[in-house]
């Protein structure tokens, strides 16, 4: 599973590198005078649709469980094998997780823009927010600070899954023969960041992020008919994200 | 300027902690068994009525009025035996089940019915009134004595057993015990008319309930209180009273109240020379006796305990100033310390007639005590009995022949009154 992440977002880094370059056939020519910041290009639409490619480490400390085999003397003059037990133990630590995400949106002005979009985010699990986003844009033209505010909700898997070894990191922390499924739930996500614009049709952003996720995990052991063991892992993710993407318009 | 960008940015990402949760739910089919008291019925057992005749077994006093004799068998009823000038003949029987305490004022008879105290007139024996029911009244033990009750439930009644039943069905976390109500409307008020065996041994004076009853003044009886006191009982003009009475009770009786001991129980409570005598048994073989004189100034009990009996019975000799107890297996005198006439007895009765000491059991012995020895004066073979009542110079003794009267006019010379 983790081979496959990494290749996808060699590929996803690629197309976000190929893109950069591939849309503009200007030379990007900033100059500084008297304190103005100029750009070369003056004549851009104000109003018209939008795109962005957007990749972002969301960095925070996260929960996670080490197993410690513990072993005992339980049968010290026998030639069976002695058991071997498993303790859980549960600590925090720094944790990245890559997101990529497309956004399609409108400019109403040379302020004011408003958008939706999908992404792939990799947590413990892999989840997919859908999003609608409002995008403030000090200048246009210019190199330019901008804001915006995301939310919407983050799909974790659509069906359960079935392990017959499955090794949690929150109780019970282990169960046999029994099915997960991660539920995902609601996504804000307030931005900010600096434009810096590359063509008359393109645009390199800069971005640091607040991350607040919703997840919910559910792992189900059904036992027979009407019985069924169940526990609920909800978690309310907080991450600080630091990205870079390109506009298109 | 950067190390601070860096401070700030490990600060904001040391504070990004997830917040979690965790909820466990179940849908479980499980099986949970709930015990139901079963309590006692009490209509066989409080059926007190009169029956023609009856063997008599294990009796345990006698008591008398001008016209009757009452002998009492223990755990069954009363033997009623008629005065016939000097003689006696069997009247009728009693039935009263569970008896182990009675008293007698005029012809009015106190006793107990298992746990209850019933209030019975015995005017005309063969026809008895049931004047007044007691309930519960010798099984209301509290504070450090509550063990000393047999289990039961206030309007319910004694627990004489209990019954487990099996439910089978969905827990869920939301509803994680099974529903008993429809079990709790079918065993809910289970009944038995029996009495488990186990509540009574061979010696049914060391079981529960602990019964104990005594004549006081003309027309009191005294009986175990809930707490170190005295519930006295009265049956005055057609009504039953009863009143709780202790140390700090004003005004008080002239008797002080027992003393309930937590490791210890009473077994026999008896008035005797003025004094009230608690005889009770301890842990493992030991015993004590509680002797408690009539004082008007101050309550005053002796409290003799001996390690390795049960005393059996137990009377006051005032010439010596000792009080004279059976053991079992000797004799033994209390006066400032604990002495053993080393008299081999198996008797079970001790009493005092004038200078001398009586022992009754398989035969009737008469001793003369001093501070050091205690001498053998006469031994009456034929007169064997477990209980006996001494009434100016007529000694009744019971056994399982049946009542006899004997003249102790001559200590030297007792004669069966025929």
């Amino acid at each position: 599973m983790i081979p496959m992440k990494k290749i996808c977002f060699i590929h996803l880094l690629l197309i976000l590198a190929v893109s950069i370059f591939a849309q503009s056939v200007k030379e990007v020519d900033l100059t500084v005078e008297k304190n103005r910041i100029h750009s070369r290009f003056d004549s851009r639409n104000e109003k018209g649709f939008y795109s962005i490619m957007q990749f972002s480490l969301m960095m925070g400390n996260s929960q996670s469980t080490d197993r410690t085999a513990y072993y005992i003397d339980y049968y010290p003059t026998s030639e069976m094998a002695a058991p071997i037990y498993y303790y859980p133990n549960t600590h925090t630590s720094l944790a990245v997780a890559p997101s990529f995400t497309i956004t399609k949106g409108y400019r109403f002005d040379e302020h004011w823009a408003a958008g939706a979009g999908v992404g792939y985010e990799v947590f413990d699990y892999n989840l997919f927010p859908l999003f609608a986003e409002i995008r403030y844009t000090l200048w246009d033209n210019k190199i330019s600070p901008f804001m915006v505010v995301k939310g919407g909700y983050s799909f974790g898997n659509f069906k359960s899954k079935h392990y017959d070894d499955l090794n949690l990191n929150w109780s019970p922390y282990y169960l046999n023969n029994a099915e997960l499924r991660h539920y995902g739930g609601l996504m804000f996500q307030p931005e900010i960041g600096v434009k810096v614009p590359l063509s008359e049709n393109s645009d390199l952003l800069f971005t640091v992020a607040y991350r607040f996720q919703e997840t919910k995990t559910v792992a189900r052991k059904d036992n027979g008919p009407d019985q069924f063991d169940e526990w609920e892992h909800n978690e309310d993710i907080n991450r600080l994200s630091f990205g870079i993407g390109i506009m298109f318009r | 300027m950067k190390q601070t960008f860096y401070l700030l940015l490990v600060l904001i990402l040391l504070g990004c902690e997830n917040n979690t949760e965790d909820i466990y739910t179940y849908s479980k089919i499980i099986s949970q068994s709930k015990g139901y008291p079963v309590f006692l019925d009490m209509s066989e057992i409080g059926n007190i009525q009169v029956k023609a005749n009856l063997p008599l077994t294990a009796p345990f006093k006698i008591l008398s009025n001008d016209k009757y004799y009452f002998v009492c068998e223990m755990l069954k009823g009363i033997h009623v035996y008629e005065k016939k000038g000097g003689s006696v003949s069997y009247l009728c029987f009693i039935a009263c089940r569970y008896i182990k305490g009675v008293e007698l004022v005029n012809n009015t008879l106190f006793c107990n019915n298992l746990a209850d105290l019933v209030v019975i007139d015995v005017t005309n024996p063969q026809q008895i009134t049931l004047l007044h029911r007691q309930t519960n009244h010798f099984n209301r033990f509290s504070s450090f004595v509550n063990y000393w009750n047999i289990l039961s439930v206030a309007g319910k009644g004694i627990v004489a057993g209990s019954e487990s039943h099996v439910l089978t069905g969905t827990v869920t976390d939301k509803q994680p015990n099974l529903d008993f109500t429809e079990f709790d409307k079918l065993y809910g008020n289970l009944t038995t008319t029996v009495i488990p065996d186990s509540w009574f041994s061979i010696h049914p004076e060391n079981d529960k309930p602990y019964i104990g009853m005594i004549k006081m003044g003309t027309d009191e009886i005294y009986t175990y209180g809930m707490y170190n006191s005295w519930a006295i009982c009265t049956f005055r003009s057609g009504t039953f009273g009863l009143r709780e009475e202790d140390l700090w009770t004003k005004p008080m009786g002239k008797y002080a109240p027992p003393y309930y001991y937590s490791n210890a129980y009473p077994q026999k409570m008896f008035y005797q020379d003025s004094l009230i005598y608690i005889l009770g048994a301890g842990n493992t073989n030991s015993g004590y006796a509680d002797c408690i004189t009539y004082n008007e100034s101050f309550p005053f009990t002796y409290n003799l305990y001996f390690p390795n009996f049960r005393p059996v019975d137990i009377t006051y000799m005032p010439t010596i100033k000792a009080f004279i107890v059976l053991s079992g297996q000797s004799v033994w005198a209390y006066m400032k310390s604990y002495l053993d006439y080393k008299i081999p007895t198996d008797a079970t009765s001790i009493f005092r007639i004038g200078n001398n000491v009586i022992t009754l059991g398989k035969e009737l012995n008469v001793y003369t005590p001093t501070v050091t020895t205690l001498t053998l004066v006469k031994t009456y073979p034929a007169i064997s009995g477990k209980s006996y009542l001494l009434t100016g110079n007529v000694l009744a003794v019971a056994n399982v022949q049946g009542l006899f009267l004997y003249d102790i006019s001559n200590l030297e010379n007792i004669k069966l009154i025929p």
